[in-house]
């Protein structure tokens, strides 16, 4: 077997692992302190926190390139603000993987941040109320509130970012175009690479079959769980 | 509706500030190094606000370059 398609793979799924709940954490983060009665220009920070998901992932991977440059990048400045040693964040094989989930999250949260505001807002007020008359406290309304009342764009969101992060292609193919010694190496780009540069036609339409084969079967397991769960129930809408 | 105490709101508005502040950090970034010279851009020490600010990158950018051709 192709050792580097198990290492693809690995990447892969780690990438989504570790950047899909990192995502969504940040997201429903900052929707939930935006929605905060108190807060003022919402907008403003809606607008800040949007720019990175409207931007080209291109000129996003070049400025990012640019910050992580181990010589003149702002990153390894901080780093030595604080008194530690620079990093080789792009060419180091343990580190480019967390680089690059890093700039995913931050280009990704904002779509997500505002799908939960729209989910937030319809969260009907007289919940909150009953809440307050019985003592819960803020966490306490959010555990027993706001979570379940964002059940199913929750679940709308874990499949869309997931699907958009095993999609992995375009940070390690302008970023780092797989290296160090394939440690970034994503199955999309694995599989453009036989394409396009070895012009392995035929590895790479198997590839691409299995490849959807085993997103289809993550998704219809996802639909599968949800339904078990109950979530489809009619009365809930 | 309770009051909201002054402690959670500071700490709330500090925290969104600074989600906001690193979001933006690397389009701040973007634009002040399109405003740089050369010389000021390969520094060690990151120069947030370019001493002797020049346009001569987008002059190059717009005038002959390919992506003048891209635009058109």
């Amino acid at each position: 077997m192709d050792p580097v398609f198990w290492i693809s793979l690995k990447n892969t799924l780690l990438f989504s692992l570790v950047g899909v709940p990192l995502n969504i954490a940040l997201a429903l983060l900052t929707a939930v302190i935006l929605n905060q009665q108190f807060i003022r220009f919402k907008a403003l920070f809606r607008i800040g926190f949007f720019i990175p998901v409207i931007t080209t992932m291109v000129a996003v991977a070049v400025v990012w390139r640019w910050l992580y440059n181990p010589e003149f990048g702002i990153f390894n400045y901080f780093l030595s603000c604080v008194g530690l040693s620079p990093q080789n964040w792009l060419s180091d094989t343990t580190l480019v993987l967390p680089s690059l989930i890093l700039m995913a999250v931050w280009k990704g949260f904002g779509y997500n941040m505002i799908v939960f505001i729209a989910a937030l807002q319809s969260i009907p007020d007289c919940l909150y109320e009953a809440a307050d008359i019985d003592g819960a406290g803020p966490f306490q309304q959010f555990v027993h509130i706001t979570i379940p009342m964002l059940r199913k764009t929750t679940f709308f969101i874990v499949i869309m970012t997931t699907i958009g992060y095993l999609q992995f292609f375009a940070e390690p193919y302008i970023m780092t175009s797989g290296g160090p010694l394939n440690s970034s190496m994503s199955v999309v780009l694995y599989m453009y690479n036989h394409g396009f540069k070895f012009y392995n036609l035929g590895y790479c339409f198997g590839y691409r079959v299995c490849v959807v084969r085993d997103h289809l079967r993550v998704h219809l397991a996802a639909v599968q769980i949800r339904r078990e769960n109950g979530g489809m129930r009619r009365d809930e809408t | 509706m309770k009051r909201d105490s002054t402690v959670r709101v500071v700490s709330l508005y500090l925290l969104i500030i600074v989600c906001l502040a690193s979001t933006l950090l690397p389009f701040v970034w973007m634009i002040s190094t399109s405003f740089k010279q050369d010389a000021e851009i390969y520094t060690r020490t990151p120069v947030f606000i370019p001493h002797a600010p020049t346009t001569a990158a987008y002059r190059e950018t717009f005038q002959g370059s390919e992506f003048s051709h891209a635009l058109s």
